[in-house]
């Protein structure tokens, strides 16, 4: 006989809830007790259990709101019949079965956990069983899709056979982008004219931006670099391009030379916890790359280990990784120090808010040849500004100023770089 | 820089090292007066004299078993086996005598012998000169196997060879003698044994190939950059002990991979290089691993079988494009 | 000796060299001989206490062709040797306990206990290993021997073999090769008329296995197995033409091992008749002999040293017994030098 699964009356005051996610498939067969899916309140989250064994057809979709003693789910003594009564209840429901983004009542980041490609091996019941096989999906896909939190169910593969491939997911319209991004916001000024809520990135960065601001005693400090003998060397390597492999950016320069003043100045390279101040032994770069909706800061690893050009390759990677919202955990965590260049938008100083819980973020803003004093004379030099938000917990204005001026020095005399390249 | 063939650039590599140390030695058939049945060695004899270069008989199994014994007694010889097909003589002295010294005997014995041999497939020579065996010697612990593309390659890595105080098996392709290229002058310039070298960036799939297969894969990729494919070439360079960190990071990159090969399927070194990604790299493989080989048949003579039964670079390509469907 | 028995009928022969043996000679030789006996006879029992792992390719009887080689070489002469090798390398002058230590595959043993029976080496003796593979040994004895070439010293290597590896195609390559190339390789072959379990005359057309040493164009010589000093005086031949840079000798000993091709073969290819024959001959028993006949020494120094070896060769075999495993992981060591 069949047992129904039906949404739990939680509280006095619940009349309904939100559908998080399912952790059992259509057809799988579940014991007595065993966790079925979780549902959230305004209040708590909650997962329901089996109260019988059998096999379970899903009924409740996820993300969509339900109601107190609606119908969620059923066991049904045989797989077979499970298996046909969800692909009938696929055939009934229309195409439309996901509720729109602004609809989205599940908090972000959600809160369950979420098969991850190592846990997906101890729960491969995590997959999908359709018809009388499983969904054909690539294991880089499988991946992707746990890790932005789509459901496979609900992708049409364009491979062969019918595959799920990595570009079905990524083209797909409920892609997240990574859970935790470190962001900087640049602010905008907006008129009041429409009311919409915030997409789930957007309320992660105003989230962080209110706590860093709240959290540390930062303040800007500025100077100016003649970038001369930087555009000089940079138009060489530029020259090199196809010896090398790749066109070596300032982006790129900055970077070397802040990893260098790094080494030298570690107790930057630190953070506060408390009353503790924590060092950091890796030289971990984030660079704030804009994208669609938002800023990015994926993480170059070990800045100061890398040659220029395995720096520009990575920075490329990076940046498309970030623009086809594909940066995963990785590439966004682990930063030590951040870097964000307004001269990509026309901008020259500003006072970048602290990617937390760094203690510092250097802004550079674009290179304008402006008439500067050499040997008392009137001269046309490129001149950038350089903007040094740091934690004056910290960081004193004198370390800042160091920082400031040591940077100046690498960029203003690059053979320097070279004579401590190792 | 001076342009050289794969061929001088082996010879080069040879003398470089025979002149930089007295103990190395190159045995071999006709290797002497005759400068080598296919030239491999001309010159080498008229610079360090008929102890050091000299000619064997038609004897494959002492003639690695000589190079077994010098080697464990001081010396750093290279024994020719003209062609890998004639490994079938001398396995015994190559896979039980010079893998294992050093092991059984708990190093009590350095082995630094080098056996330099040919891959002759695709040159008309028949079914017993054509052969790629590479994986036979793989499967030994013990011992280092090469197989340079290029004579950039060819030359750091009979270098390196030379210098390893283990057997190493180097394996050259005869249809690659006469390729040319610009190669660095000093003398030391090594390349590294265990290190693949990646031929071409690219982007959307990884084709690792070895051999004669190197320049059909970087063929192949030109083709495909016109339609706006961009694949990442590979070569290992060295067969075993396999530089698998390399194509890892590659197919982290692209989500897919081919291997390109002129041995055989089945056993080959593309089922190692596919068993090595479904491990390691299983969570980033967007398709399964591909193998492009001859087909499981011994090798005919013949212009026309050779043309049907081996990958070219055209056959590379549309395997590509079906794999990226 | 403790450990063996008498033969039942004692065959006088004539040795070839009567005068000229000296009294230190006559101890040495007899000395070496007595200890690979003891081994021999000691590790037979301690197989058969099922104390022993794996197999036992006994030596028991072959002791005069080990002694009287390499008692004409040198410390930097190079042997290379074979499955049945105990005798070899410690003719050689490979140190007891180290070597019974790796006999029983211990991890103080001279290879760590990598090798076993069939495997040990040490190279300052210049002790080249000995080989699982019939015959494979030979092919490389000519590499340890072209070294002496190319270093320009007439430094020697021997390489044994029994009469089976005379018909496995590395001892022609080799026996071409070392002779084309003159090498300083001596080829000696222990002729104990079975190949495991097969007899030499059904495996072969000739009678004697030098006589192959005519069609590669060098010297092919016969000696008595059983008579140390005729084997040492074959053998200061061959040494002597290889140092002179006249090339190798095949020579040819006839023996007889009194064991099977491994302990446990019982040997039901061979008659008990041939077997006492051949026991009648005993070397050492001859060697002893003469030494009392000649009066070299008393009959009391050869029973003390006779109970003397016995005791440690036990002692040796007791550390071996004692001495502790490899560490198994150690398995992973050395596969690659650095």
């Amino acid at each position: 006989m069949i047992q129904t699964i039906f949404i739990p009356k939680l509280g006095l005051t619940m009349e309904d809830a939100t559908v998080i996610e399912w952790q059992v498939a259509d057809g799988e067969y579940v014991t007595k007790g065993q966790q079925l899916l979780t549902i959230e309140t305004d209040k708590i989250m909650f997962d329901i259990e089996a109260e019988a064994e059998g096999f379970l057809r899903r009924v409740a979709l996820p993300n969509a709101r339900v109601l107190v003693g609606e119908l969620a789910g059923e066991l049904y003594p045989s797989q077979q019949a499970a298996i046909e009564a969800a692909r009938a209840l696929k055939g009934v429901i229309s195409e439309d079965t996901n509720p729109s983004s602004s609809d989205a009542t599940a908090p972000y980041p959600p809160a369950s956990p979420e098969p991850t490609s190592s846990n997906l091996l101890a729960h491969p019941a995590k997959l999908s069983v359709e018809g009388n096989g499983r969904i054909l999906v690539s294991p880089a896909a499988r991946v992707l899709a746990a890790e932005s939190q789509v459901d496979l169910q609900s992708i049409r593969g364009s491979g062969p056979g019918g595959v799920i491939l990595l570009r079905d997911i990524q083209a797909s319209p409920q892609k997240l982008p990574p859970k935790v991004s470190p962001l900087i916001l640049n602010v905008d000024s907006a008129t009041a004219s429409s009311r919409k809520p915030m997409t789930p990135m957007r309320r992660a960065i105003s989230q962080r931006m209110m706590a860093s601001l709240s959290k540390t005693a930062q303040m800007t400090g500025f100077g100016r670099i003649d970038m001369g003998e930087v555009q000089v060397w940079r138009e060489s390597l530029v020259a090199q391009e196809a010896q090398l492999g790749v066109r070596i950016t300032y982006t790129d320069i900055v970077l070397k030379a802040v990893a260098f003043v790094l080494q030298d100045m570690p107790e930057i390279n630190a953070y506060v916890d408390g009353d503790d101040i924590v060092s950091l032994s890796q030289i971990n770069l984030g660079l704030a790359v804009s994208v669609e909706g938002g800023l990015v800061v994926p993480v170059i690893r070990h800045v100061n280990r890398l040659s220029l050009v395995e720096l520009a390759h990575k920075r490329i990677e990076l940046i498309e990784k970030a623009r086809n919202n594909r940066l995963g955990q990785e590439d966004v965590t682990g930063g030590s120090f951040t870097l964000s260049n307004f001269g990509s938008y026309g901008g020259d100083f500003e006072t970048p808010i602290l990617n937390t819980p760094q203690s510092a973020l250097l802004g550079i803003g674009q290179i304008t040849l402006e008439a500067a004093v050499r040997n008392g004379q009137v001269v046309a030099r490129p001149l950038m500004w350089m903007s040094l938000t740091f934690d004056h917990r910290l960081i004193d204005g004198a370390m800042a100023g160091r920082f400031r001026a040591r940077l100046r020095e690498l960029l203003e005399q690059p053979a320097g770089m070279l004579a401590h390249l190792r | 820089m001076t342009s050289k063939t794969y061929c001088w650039a082996l010879i080069d590599a040879m003398r470089e090292e025979m002149e930089r140390d007295p103990n190395v030695f190159l045995i071999g058939e006709d290797v002497g007066p005759a400068g080598g049945a296919f030239g491999g060695s001309r010159g080498l004899l008229k610079a360090f004299g008929p102890l050091r270069v000299r000619d064997t008989p038609i004897s494959e199994e002492v003639i690695v078993g000589l190079g077994v014994g010098a080697a464990m007694t001081g010396k750093r010889p290279i024994v020719e086996v003209m062609f890998i097909d004639f490994f079938g003589i001398c396995l015994d002295q190559i896979a039980n005598q010079a893998a294992k010294m050093h092991y059984l005997y708990n190093g009590s014995f350095k082995m630094p012998l080098v056996i330099r041999t040919m891959v002759a497939a695709e040159m008309g020579i028949g079914p017993h000169h054509s052969q790629s065996l590479e994986a036979w010697v793989g499967h030994v612990p013990g011992l280092k196997v090469v197989m340079p593309s290029t004579p950039r390659d060819a030359k750091g890595l009979m270098k390196s060879a030379i210098r390893d105080n283990n057997p190493v098996i180097f394996i050259e392709h005869l249809g690659l003698h006469r390729m040319k290229e610009e190669i660095p002058d000093g003398k030391e310039i090594l390349i590294p044994i265990g290190k693949a070298d990646v031929k071409r960036i690219g982007r959307d799939l990884t084709v690792v190939a070895t051999g004669l297969m190197v320049g059909k894969a970087l063929l192949a990729a030109e083709q495909l950059a016109l339609e706006s494919i961009e694949i990442e070439v590979i070569d290992p360079r060295t067969i075993s002990p396999l530089d698998i960190d390399t194509i890892l990071t590659s197919v982290r990159k692209t989500h897919r991979a081919l291997v390109v090969s002129s041995a055989h399927k089945p056993f080959g070194f593309g089922s190692e290089v596919s068993a090595e990604l479904m491990e390691h790299a299983f969570f980033h493989l967007d398709a399964p691993v591909g193998r492009l080989t001859p087909p499981f048949t011994p090798q005919p003579f013949g212009k026309g079988f050779e043309k049907f039964l081996h990958p070219d670079a055209d056959r590379i390509a549309a395997k590509v494009r079906e794999m990226l469907r | 000796m403790a450990s063996i028995k008498k033969p039942t009928s004692e065959k006088v022969l004539k040795s070839t060299l009567t005068a000229g043996l000296s009294a230190q000679e006559g101890l040495d030789l007899y000395t070496r001989m007595l200890e690979i006996r003891e081994c021999e006879a000691q590790l037979n029992s301690v197989f058969a206490k099922n104390l022993f792992p794996g197999y036992i390719h006994s030596y028991l009887g072959q002791e005069a062709c080990a002694v009287g080689v390499c008692s004409v070489l040198r410390t930097d002469d190079y042997i290379v040797s074979t499955h049945r090798g105990r005798g070899h390398y410690l003719a050689k002058g490979m140190a007891l306990v180290p070597m019974m230590c790796e006999m029983f595959g211990k991890a103080n043993g001279i290879c760590g206990g990598r090798g076993g029976e069939m495997h040990a080496a040490d190279p300052a003796l210049g002790i080249l290993g000995g080989n699982g593979i019939v015959g494979g040994g030979i092919p490389y004895a000519t590499g340890a021997a072209y070294s002496a070439v190319l270093d320009g010293i007439d430094r020697v290597c021997v390489v044994f073999f029994g009469e089976g590896a005379s018909n496995q195609g590395s001892f022609h390559e080799a026996l071409n090769l070392a002779s084309a190339w003159s090498l300083p390789l001596v080829f000696v072959c222990e002729n104990n008329l079975y190949a495991e379990m097969t007899p030499f005359k059904d495996s072969v057309r000739v009678v004697d296995v030098s006589a192959r040493a005519h069609g590669y164009g060098i010297p092919g010589v016969i000696a008595d197995g059983t008579d140390v000093l005729a084997v040492k005086e074959a053998a200061t031949a061959a040494v002597d033409r290889a140092r002179a840079g006249q090339g190798p000798t095949l020579l040819e000993l006839k023996t007889y091992r009194y064991g099977g091709h491994f302990q446990g073969d019982p040997c039901n290819y061979r008659t008990r008749e041939e077997e006492q024959e051949w026991q009648s001959r005993d070397a050492i028993f001859r060697l002893r002999r003469q030494i009392l006949a000649q009066g070299l020494q008393k009959e009391a120094t050869l029973e003390d040293l006779e109970l003397r070896m016995a005791a440690t060769v036990a002692e040796a075999i007791q550390v071996a017994l004692d001495s502790p495993d490899p560490e198994p992981s150690s398995a992973l060591l050395n596969v690659y030098a650095d």
